[in-house]
């Protein structure tokens, strides 16, 4: 019972530790990896995650959102550039609005001008550029 | 035994279903969905932050006189209200707006434009007030400028209200400043402009609401076409929400040829709120704080705004003909007709995968129109 409660004492310490480096990942942050194989050279970004939340949460056809987000490497913040979009896979097409994001510290970014204009399924694209060449990372939502 | 019993009320269920769908239609989640999005109207508005002159009732009446006073024009023939005649639903049932010259776009109503976010087939405006200067200073339409300066300076009223909104006479303003307090105060008087409350949307709230009575008030053929609209039709992708428009833009196979030139919608809409000193951006944007101008500061350059136009949105549209951009289709029939047979290599766009030839009979196309008919205030 004990040992039980030790191995989950670790496991909750080993998963709090992750985000320990890369500081304040609010709990309401939705958390997406890259998909598909990385790119030659770019193994030391592999466990690279992107945490974002929309304001609003709920993203209302036609009116403008921002974003906030934190990218982490591993454990240290992301240090490389960001880039972020979203379009309508299903339709063929993307925003008629272009977002700005701005770098503040430690792997946190702010993104403005997001405005869907169509009810359906929408995806985000973060871009993210290092040395090693540009990745990315999909999130995928419903409004 | 149990088998029996549910085999007998699979019947009854079967045959209730079929009387119901005598009188009423059944929608899916999908179509209500989107049913919902068309309402409540009207929607609450809640002034326009750009302009100090919204909702300031001498304004509205100051507004109100300007739009329909012809001395607005170079040669005194021609006001606003000629075009967008009050007791027509605020258009002049030409193809094609004709003012000292004639235009090259069809009239658009001027109802309900509180709830816009683009201005003008192009979106060549991003606000209300900006969109009520392009006829006054347009060679084509009312070729006014010096026209209005004199009807300040002549007319005691006008001089008094401009004096009093302005808090400088107009002889003390440039013809810019002049020309944004007159666009401000018309703004004031269109934005209380709004249509009335329609057959549908007293069908939507019974159906959002389940009242099967006052639900069968509706007609079944326009509920057929609304059916299509939000269903199979994909129109209320585009044409959504409470006024029926997205506020955005798309191309549906009209043509972009003029007379003269062609007109490439969207794309000039884009430069012309990018570049133009009158545009939110600018200092004539009476609450830049507010966020106000985030729409045009993010909005997106793009080859494909070629030949798009806005979405115009529907509620009136039965009293709105002729139809499009360019005015090029007479009725409602035809638009519905163009949609059914619509020619996908004629778009160049990426909006191809929403609009798809519908092949309508003639039922359908009849649904279709008594539904968008149901889009007119019935009183
Ligand atoms: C010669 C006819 C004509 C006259 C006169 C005229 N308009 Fe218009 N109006 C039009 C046409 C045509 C359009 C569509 C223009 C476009 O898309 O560029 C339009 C569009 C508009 C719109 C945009 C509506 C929308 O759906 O976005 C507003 C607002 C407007 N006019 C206000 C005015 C005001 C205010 C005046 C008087 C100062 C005026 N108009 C005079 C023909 C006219
Ligand atoms: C891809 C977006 C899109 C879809 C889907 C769409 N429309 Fe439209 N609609 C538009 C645009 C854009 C215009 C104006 C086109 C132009 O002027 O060139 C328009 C114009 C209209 C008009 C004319 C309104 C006026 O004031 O001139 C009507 C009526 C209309 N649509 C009904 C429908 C119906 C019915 C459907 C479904 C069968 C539909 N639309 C589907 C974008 C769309």
């Amino acid at each position: 019972m004990n040992l039980l409660k030790a191995l989950i004492l670790v496991l909750v310490t080993a998963s709090v530790s992750a985000y320990a480096n890369c500081p304040d990942v609010p709990k309401d942050f939705i958390s997406e990896d890259p998909v598909g194989v990385p790119e030659e050279g770019a193994s030391e970004d592999e466990n690279v995650v992107v945490h974002y939340r929309t304001d609003p949460v709920q993203i209302a056809v036609g009116e403008l959102f921002v974003m906030n987000l934190l990218v982490c490497a591993g454990d240290e913040p992301w240090s490389g550039t960001l880039g972020v979009d979203a379009s309508m896979p299903a339709h063929g097409h993307g925003m008629n609005y272009e977002p700005k994001v701005s770098a503040n510290n430690a792997g946190h970014f702010f993104a403005q001008g997001f405005l869907f204009h169509m009810p359906g399924r929408w995806r985000f694209e973060f871009s993210l550029g290092s040395e090693a060449g540009t990745r990315h990372v999909y999130s995928f939502v419903d409004i | 035994m149990a088998r029996i019993r549910h085999i007998v009320f699979g019947v009854m269920l079967i045959a209730s279903l079929s009387v119901i769908s005598e009188d009423s239609v059944v929608f899916t989640e999908t179509e209500l969905g989107f049913i919902q999005s068309h309402g409540p109207w009207p929607p609450v508005f809640e002034g326009d932050s750009s302009n100090r002159l919204s909702g300031d009732p001498r304004a509205i009446v100051y507004g109100a006189r300007l739009f329909s006073d012809l001395r607005l024009s170079r040669d005194g023939s021609i006001s606003c209200a000629t075009c967008h005649v009050p007791e027509n639903n605020f258009v002049d049932g030409l193809s094609l707006g004709k003012g000292i010259e004639d235009g090259v776009r069809n009239t658009t109503t001027t109802s309900n434009l509180a709830f816009n976010r683009w201005f003008g087939w192009g979106g060549d405006a991003d606000s209300l007030w900006m969109q009520n200067i392009r006829p006054i200073v347009s060679r084509a339409e009312m070729d006014g400028v010096q026209a209005v300066r004199n009807l300040h300076e002549s007319d005691l009223e006008f001089g008094g209200w401009f004096m009093e909104l302005q808090g400088e006479a107009v002889q003390q303003s440039s013809d810019e400043e002049m020309l944004v307090l007159v666009g401000k105060a018309m703004a004031a008087f269109l934005e209380t402009q709004i249509t009335g409350v329609t057959s549908f949307d007293r069908f939507r709230i019974a159906l959002l609401s389940g009242d099967q009575r006052q639900m069968q008030r509706y007609p079944i053929s326009a509920q057929r076409g609304l059916k299509l609209f939000s269903g199979r039709g994909q129109c209320s992708v585009c044409h959504f929400g409470p006024n029926f428009t997205n506020g955005e833009f798309a191309e549906t196979g009209i043509s972009y040829f003029t007379s003269k030139d062609v007109d490439n919608g969207r794309f000039s809409g884009i430069e012309n709120v990018k570049t133009s000193p009158l545009s939110l951006l600018g200092k004539y944007n009476d609450k830049p704080q507010s966020g106000n101008a985030d729409k045009t500061r993010f909005l997106r350059k793009r080859h494909d705004s070629f030949g798009q136009f806005r979405i115009p949105g529907l509620r009136s549209v039965a009293e709105t003909g002729p139809y499009m951009h360019n005015g090029s289709l007479e009725t409602l029939h035809d638009v519905v007709g163009h949609y059914s047979h619509i020619d996908l290599d004629r778009l160049h766009t990426d909006g191809q995968s929403i609009l798809k030839p519908l092949n309508l009979n003639t039922t359908e196309i009849d649904d279709l129109v008594s539904f968008l008919k149901s889009l007119s205030d019935d009183n």
